[in-house]
């Protein structure tokens, strides 16, 4: 029963973000595909890990 | 969350100790983070020590006014029928005192935990050369906004996640005795 709003409130940022990135020069708002392959380059060479790790640790040493 | 719920517990039960702690809480509330980073940073070093402190101190008054609150709403005629019906004193802390403030420690240690990414990500981009907040800066140094999404958009996952496959199912563990509201039941 919450499925498809969940669904429709991330289609609506995404759509809006569509938008946006259109509207706007890709050194304004970048669109949704090529910041998706840069994640995807980041997470993929391994550096996304260790700075997340080290947030992370953080986070939780902080928060607790 | 330690400091934040020993704070909220020992002003919400003893008067001298709200007078007292008041103070300390509201200096907390008041000093900007950025503030407090710089100074964590500046006496402690350009470390992790230094992050942590800074987070942890940042994050408990938030945590303190919120268990406050929530010792304040406690149902004490609820605590006096549970001594008429001569239960003990841990039965009373397990059965009525904590059921009632378990939402608001829920509430304080997710408010906690935004407020401990935002000032992760100050104290990084401050003064650190590992984590999300330095890449932010080093992206945002060579004027990549695809990256400086790209890193927000990892963040922001990693926090969907937590708060997916951590917060809500303890939630839902832990309030399961809960029947809801009848009139938001359809948000269910």
């Amino acid at each position: 029963m919450t499925t498809f709003p969940r669904i429709l409130s991330i289609a609506s940022l995404l759509i809006i973000w569509l938008i946006l990135s259109v509207a706007f020069p890709p050194s304004i708002v970048p669109g949704p595909v090529p910041v998706f392959k840069a994640m995807a380059q980041n997470v993929a060479s391994g550096k996304a890990f260790y700075d997340l790790y080290k947030t992370l640790l953080r986070v939780g040493l902080g928060w607790c | 969350m330690v400091l934040g719920v020993t704070t909220g517990t020992i002003m919400g039960l003893s008067r001298k100790g709200a007078v007292f702690l008041d103070s300390w809480v509201l200096v907390g509330l008041t000093v900007p983070a950025i503030v407090n980073s710089i100074i964590c940073l500046l006496w402690l070093g350009l470390n992790d020590r230094a992050a942590i402190v800074a987070i942890g101190t940042a994050a408990f008054p938030a945590v303190s006014i919120s268990i406050l609150q929530g010792i304040k709403g406690i149902d004490t005629q609820l605590v006096s029928m549970g001594q008429a019906f001569h239960l003990s004193r841990s039965a009373i802390i397990r059965k009525i005192i904590f059921p009632q403030l378990l939402p608001h420690i829920l509430a304080s240690m997710r408010y906690a935990l935004g407020i401990c990414w935002k000032i992760c990500t100050t104290v990084e981009l401050i003064g650190m050369s590992s984590g999300v907040g330095y890449q932010l800066n080093y992206w945002f140094g060579l004027f990549s906004m695809t990256q400086v999404f790209a890193w927000t958009l990892l963040f922001l996952l990693v926090m969907f996640a937590i708060e997916y496959l951590i917060f809500k199912p303890i939630e839902k563990r832990l309030t399961r005795w809960r029947t809801g509201v009848p009139a938001l039941q359809w948000a269910q």
